[in-house]
């Protein structure tokens, strides 16, 4: 737009002179002539044949102030650049004083066969960047962030410590997204993890809590885990979670009447105490007495009790172990045997 | 079936295109089309002129099947990640960024608007033409900030960067 003043005199009866200036705005390819002196201008319906002005003119680029060159060009070398770039920002090719390239040029009629420069580069402004994370970065962040920080509890010095005193292992998950909500529905699960050694049992309480724990126990690693999801928050989950460890143990303890019916096949594992086959090795010995009658089991069991015991550990890691031992394990029972049978024999 | 078998065409069917297979990638007669790799390679990608002098940006030249190989997307959430949140709600919020932009700020933007979203903070950038008056831009960064965030109901942030012109970001002449 561009401003036209005109000025227009009126001559008025005195003899004074007075100056009236009217400002207005006046169309760019206005027909009518620049400025008029008098109090009437005359009406131009159709533009002077004079005046025409050809075909529509290019408006003049506007010129701006000169821009000021690249900031990396007038910034120091021994700055501080967390001070240039303290957080997390789009690439700017006039801050970074680095020659960086990117993007893919195929032959030369792209880009004149050179990689392309950082300036008006739009790939650069799309993938993350790391400015903001250099190492003085972290120590800045690391030294502000100290004061809210107590010093590791010194009984913690070993991972078995930390097994020790600290026994259940929490798992939650906090999910972030870049949405305007910070919920999560995921977010509600609750795990707990532990070794059962952790706890305290009898022979019957543990295999009745293993029992009734079922695929959540894990035999190769003697672990529990608890997946807690069913209510709709954390709290509620983790509530629901203590509730049934805590359940699971008492009930554990409780010995039910018909618990006493269960048989050798309901064993998790061998009891040899309770198998046949010590009735059948007490009547062995008991054989092998000179008078019978006078010795009770507890007694025979005690005179032979090291080979007792061997043999009472072989037969049961034969019943209990899997294949993977199979064979050294028969050869051991099958030394044990032998060893029974020769002292005695 | 059986007026094929009369006619005696089976035969010939099966030597020269199946017709009668059921599967329809390994055995069409128009390959191209059923094969995965070879369809939907037309779109945005434009043909040659005669004199080779039709200016593309970088962004133009990769084709769409060369994105995440020369070229990266232009928007970035955490929506298109799998199980992601918001997934249609993100991508309309998408669309109507760009036409806003589109017309607020009407031929600046020489790049592609490219829209970064972290936490609840939507990130606006591209590289836009020093045609305007300083001033001017940035009244419309203050106003496209306040009146997005305003709409979205999160906080939006505009990050430019200017070139002289349109000249600046020609790539290569198609």
């Amino acid at each position: 737009m561009s401003l036209t003043y005109l000025k227009l005199r009126l001559k008025l009866p005195s003899n004074n002179m007075l100056v009236f200036i009217r400002t207005y705005r006046q169309a760019q390819r206005s027909t009518g002539p620049k400025s008029q002196e008098g109090e009437f201008r005359t009406l131009q319906l159709t533009p002077a044949k004079n005046n025409r002005s050809g075909p529509m003119k290019k408006r003049p680029k506007p010129v701006y102030k000169e821009v000021l060159p690249p900031r990396y060009l007038r910034m120091s070398t021994d700055q501080d650049w967390t001070n240039v770039w303290p957080t997390a920002t789009t690439f700017k090719q006039s801050v970074v004083p680095l020659p960086i390239t990117q993007g893919y040029v195929a032959s030369d009629k792209e880009n004149k066969g050179l990689p392309i420069e950082k300036r008006a580069n739009a790939e650069l402004m799309k993938i993350p960047n790391f400015f903001h994370l250099t190492p003085n970065h972290i120590k800045k962040h690391c030294a502000a962030i100290k004061q809210y920080c107590t010093p590791w509890p010194e009984e913690f010095n070993s991972d078995e410590a930390c097994e020790y005193y600290l026994p259940i292992q929490i798992t939650t998950h906090d999910y972030l997204n870049s949405t305007p909500s910070i919920r999560d529905t995921r977010a509600r699960v609750v795990k707990f993890n532990f070794k059962l050694t952790q706890l305290e049992f009898d022979e019957h309480a543990r295999d009745k809590f293993v029992r009734l724990a079922g695929p959540r126990y894990n035999t190769d690693t003697d672990e529990l885990t608890l997946v807690a999801d069913k209510c709709p928050y954390r709290k509620q989950n983790y509530d629901y979670a203590q509730y049934l460890l805590t359940a699971l143990y008492f009930e554990s303890w409780k010995t039910e009447t018909w618990e006493q019916e269960r048989t050798k096949n309901d064993w998790q594992r061998y009891y040899w105490d309770e198998s046949p086959s010590r009735d059948r090795l007490l009547d062995i010995l008991k054989a092998h007495e000179k008078d019978p009658s006078s010795v009770n089991s507890k007694s025979l069991l005690d005179r032979n009790k090291k080979l007792v015991e061997r043999y009472r550990k072989s037969i049961s890691r034969v019943q209990d172990e899997g294949v993977e031992n199979e064979l050294k394990n028969l050869k051991d029972y099958k030394n044990d045997v032998l060893m029974l049978y020769n002292l005695k024999l | 079936m059986n007026t094929y078998l009369k006619l005696n065409l089976l035969g010939n069917c099966f030597q020269q295109r199946c017709y009668l297979s059921t599967s329809p990638i390994l055995h069409s007669w128009f390959v191209r089309l059923t094969n995965v790799t070879q369809v939907n390679t037309e779109a945005a990608t434009p043909k040659h002129t005669r004199k080779r002098n039709y200016p593309l940006t970088y962004e133009q030249r990769q084709f769409p099947k060369l994105i995440g190989h020369t070229k990266t997307w232009n928007t970035f959430n955490t929506s298109n990640l799998r199980d992601g949140k918001r997934k249609a709600e993100t991508v309309s919020d998408d669309l109507f960024l760009r036409q806003f932009i589109y017309g607020t700020w009407h031929s600046l933007f020489v790049s592609e608007l490219i829209i970064k979203r972290r936490h609840n903070m939507i990130i606006l950038s591209g590289l836009v033409t020093r045609t305007i008056h300083p001033r001017r831009m940035y009244f419309l960064i203050g106003y496209t900030e306040e009146i997005l965030s305003a709409l979205l109901k999160t906080p939006v942030k505009i990050e430019i960067q200017t070139v002289e012109n349109k000249e600046d970001v020609i790539f290569t002449y198609w």
